[in-house]
């Protein structure tokens, strides 16, 4: 019997206030182990509050599963700098006493809700093969939501104590001027689009990276092939940036972070899994959604590189999206309904409907200054002959 | 000072038949505990598995500010177990496997996924208070997902079953199976949609999420408390033409259910909007005390602070045969299933995706239709006409990060929306 104990422990602050006020303070541990094992060349999954347990779970599955490994990874990590800050081991209450005040006295309008979050994560990763990996990563973040005739929302991460609360708390309120202020366009035509990185990682999210996994390749849930032209676009996926969110040494299965080059104009490669690596080559791509879920194959950084400069003239910048979950992951296609967009300056508001590959021809350039949200990096980008509805 | 303490145990078995394969099998068990201190107006909180002293101490460090947070002080006691017809874990694993294999089988496409999942959820709560209370619920379900590619079309098709119950809450996923497989073979040959504003009949998946997002989110009491509800100052007032009556019902044994909320309350039926006038909010015992309301609304995902949710939320079935509402529609547009949505419930604003549709012409079904979703405003329930037949559609409702079950229930509506289209 071949055997993986994966190990997490998280230990989390966290600081909301409501209404311009701190409301409350909590702090949490969680421990948990997650099993695989693979007996007969069948893998067995489990998770429980020990390792024993976890295995011993593990064991029952493997006799009546068909999910096949031959072994699991014994990979060096990578040594990704800038994924840990030692600050967060001495964060006390009244660190997070000042960062509510600085959020509340930065405000000049009202916070609905508002909240800072700082988390220590520990991964250890075990395996047959005599791996053992461990990693000691932080990540704080800030969520702000204004809320007054409009509202406007704001979401920043750090993986150092550095966030820029006063910057939350502004962009929030920006965005809540313009959701205020909206005018539907009435007049049904193409426009120019200008995506910012947070509207382009709640369209491309949904649509265009579910479709560089080379398991839904391998089953047949991808349109992109090796080869096929996408646009003028050159797409990085980089679990090795520094002080990147979704940087790491290794990922969720022991195996080293990696910088692939995923599309120069066309498609040059996926992101795989240990399992899908034998067809797609090891990436160091297989990422849990949390400590109960297997492995499957996610983006870790997504560096879009766009090299020709536009503008921002007579185009809709479109700021945030509503309902971006809603798209269809296989074929690309989405309608969204903005929530924060302007035309020359003026808040107006759309629903955008198209396909995510059409969408990628259309490409006209970059705008503005290259901004991490979430696992996307990337400036805003401007694409040519939108359908507005 | 108000102190509460909950255990949580879970224990979970998911399989997925993948092209006819067995794929992702894995058992899944947790056990933790959330503790909440309030002092001083002000909240101190805790989770972690370990002994309650302690756990009530470090809560107790937390609540170090002071702020005017109250909660209604009320005290329930009370056990509950349901009785499930059949226990799912008394299903031997074989003739699980042979079922979703069966299922796997009607449906004809390229890529076929079938996911089940049997959840036990044990919680224990008590407070200072003196509220002691405990339940057992089972949930389990079945989702459907196939994709089908014609040259370089690909479209995918998905439905769920998923209920509070055991394993006989799946006896009808046949029936499903069989409508997926239908669905996505017409779905290759379906057009895009035609957009812009337009008369739409949706049917009670696509109007139930409807309820969910433009509604519900709205009529949530810390969203009203929080001034980011459109809500906020409507209790008494007209919100909705006469025949929409709208429900939040937690015992009613569908994904949404539960017997005492995740702060010991007693769940009950809560009459959101009766003859189109809001009645009331949903609560959870601190906005209850603010608003002057009933609570039972606080829910939590696993161990997280419990927030004001959702639970059954459903319009009443009205008078409208579906015939009529199309002939009352005239030209517009069907809808039908839901691929989920968002809602600013600040302004109303909502965007939601349909799976499919149909184009109507004359009061006439005609040509289908894909990749197609509408938008509005909670306004447009002053204007809406409801269908005669209620019926359920479950999910996982992920507001403020934390994953609970709900479901979203209504008959067909016939309303006004833009539809996104070319």
């Amino acid at each position: 019997m071949e055997w993986e104990v994966y190990e997490a422990k998280t230990y989390q602050t966290f600081a909301e206030i409501e209404r311009n006020k701190l409301k409350k303070v909590g702090s949490l541990f969680d421990k948990g182990y997650a099993a695989r094992v693979i007996i007969n060349g069948k893998l067995g999954f489990a998770v429980a509050e020990n390792e024993e347990k976890a295995l011993e779970l593990a064991k029952k599955i493997a006799k009546f599963s068909e999910e096949k490994l031959d072994s699991f990874p014994f990979e060096e990590p990578e040594k990704v700098s800038g994924i840990y800050d030692k600050k967060f081991e001495s964060i006390g209450i009244d660190f997070l006493k000042e960062e509510a005040e600085t959020l509340i006295s930065s405000a000049s309008k009202v916070l609905a809700q508002a909240s800072v979050i700082h988390s220590l994560m520990e991964v250890r990763i075990r395996n047959s093969n005599g791996v053992d990996l461990y990693e000691k990563s932080t990540l704080s973040s800030v969520t702000v939501e204004v809320a007054e005739k409009g509202s406007g929302y704001s979401f920043f991460e750090s993986r150092k104590l550095d966030l820029n609360l006063e910057e939350a708390v502004k962009k929030a309120e920006e965005l809540e001027k313009i959701s205020s202020k909206t005018k539907r366009i009435e007049e049904k035509k193409r426009y120019d689009i200008i995506l910012s990185t947070q509207a382009l990682h709640q369209l491309f999210s949904a649509t265009l990276y579910p479709s560089f996994s080379a398991e839904n390749v391998a089953k047949g849930r991808s349109k992109l092939k090796i080869g096929e032209y996408l646009g003028e676009i050159k797409v990085i996926d980089d679990g090795t940036l520094d002080g990147g969110i979704a940087s790491c040494n290794f990922d969720d299965e022991g195996c080293r972070s990696r910088r692939k080059i995923l599309v120069d104009k066309e498609v040059l490669s996926f992101i795989s899994d240990w399992k899908n690596s034998k067809d797609f080559g090891v990436t160091g791509n297989g990422f849990k959604d949390d400590l109960s879920s297997y492995p499957t194959p996610k983006p870790s950084n997504v560096i879009l590189d766009v090299r020709r400069k536009s503008s921002t003239d007579d185009a809709i910048y479109v700021h945030y999206f509503i309902g971006s979950h809603t798209a269809n992951p296989v074929s690309g296609d989405f309608s969204y309904e903005t929530h924060h967009a302007t035309l020359n300056d003026e808040p107006v508001k759309v629903m955008v409907y198209g396909n995510v590959f059409e969408l990628l021809k259309n490409l006209d350039g970059y705008v503005g200054k290259v901004e991490q949200f979430e696992n996307t990096v990337s400036a805003p980008i401007r694409f040519k002959n939108v359908n507005i509805v | 000072m108000f102190y509460d303490i909950r255990r949580i145990a879970s224990e979970n078995f998911s399989i997925n038949i993948e092209n006819g394969k067995i794929e992702k099998p894995k058992i899944i068990r947790s056990y933790s505990k959330a503790f909440r201190v309030l002092k001083n107006g002000f909240w101190g909180y805790f989770a972690g598995n370990v002994n309650d002293d302690e756990g009530l101490k470090l809560a107790e460090k937390n609540a170090f500010f002071s702020g005017d947070s109250e909660i209604l002080e009320v005290k329930n006691d009370g056990n509950y177990e349901m009785k499930v017809k059949i226990d799912p874990r008394d299903v031997p694993t074989e003739e699980k496997i042979a079922f979703l294999k069966d299922l796997n089988s009607i449906i004809s496409a390229d890529s076929v996924r079938i996911s089940y999942f049997e959840n036990i959820k044990t919680l224990e709560y008590e407070d200072s208070c003196g509220t002691s209370v405990s339940y057992k619920v089972f949930r389990c379900g079945i989702v459907l997902f196939a994709v089908k590619k014609e040259f370089s079309i690909i479209q995918s098709y998905s439905r769920k079953l998923m209920k509070a119950g055991g394993f006989e809450v799946l006896k009808n996923a046949e029936n499903l199976a069989r409508e997926v497989n239908e669905v996505i073979s017409k779905l290759l040959k379906a057009k895009t949609p035609p957009g812009g504003e337009m008369n739409v009949v949706c049917d009670p998946s696509l109007a139930g999420l409807f309820v969910h997002e433009a509604f519900g989110h709205a009529a949530e009491g810390d969203h009203v408390l929080q001034g980011s509800s459109i809500l906020k100052d409507k209790i008494g007032k007209r919100i909705a033409c006469e025949e929409v009556n709208i429900v939040d019902d937690p015992t009613i044994q569908e994904f949404g259910f539960y017997p005492f909320d995740d702060e010991g309350v007693k769940a009950k039926r809560t009459v959101l909007v009766d003859k189109g006038i809001l009645k009331s909010f949903l609560n959870s015992r601190e906005t209850a005390k603010k608003l002057k309301e009933e609570p039972g609304n606080a829910r939590a995902d696993g161990t997280a602070f419990p927030i004001v949710r959702m639970s059954n939320t459903f319009i009443e079935p009205g008078n409208w045969k579906i015939d009529e509402l199309l002939e009352e529609c005239k030209n517009g547009v069907y809808l039908a299933g839901s691929r989920g949505g968002e809602t600013d419930p600040t302004t109303g604003n909502f965007q939601f995706a349909a799976q499919y549709g149909y184009i109507i012409k004359n009061g006439e079904i005609f040509e289908m239709i894909r990749d197609v979703s509408i938008s509005g405003n909670i306004e447009i329930l002053m204007n809406v006409k409801v269908g005669k037949e209620l019926n359920f559609d479950p999910g996982f409702c992920g507001k403020a990060g934390q994953f609970v079950p709900v479901s979203d229930g209504a008959p067909h509506i016939l309303c006004r929306a833009i539809v996104g289209g070319s």
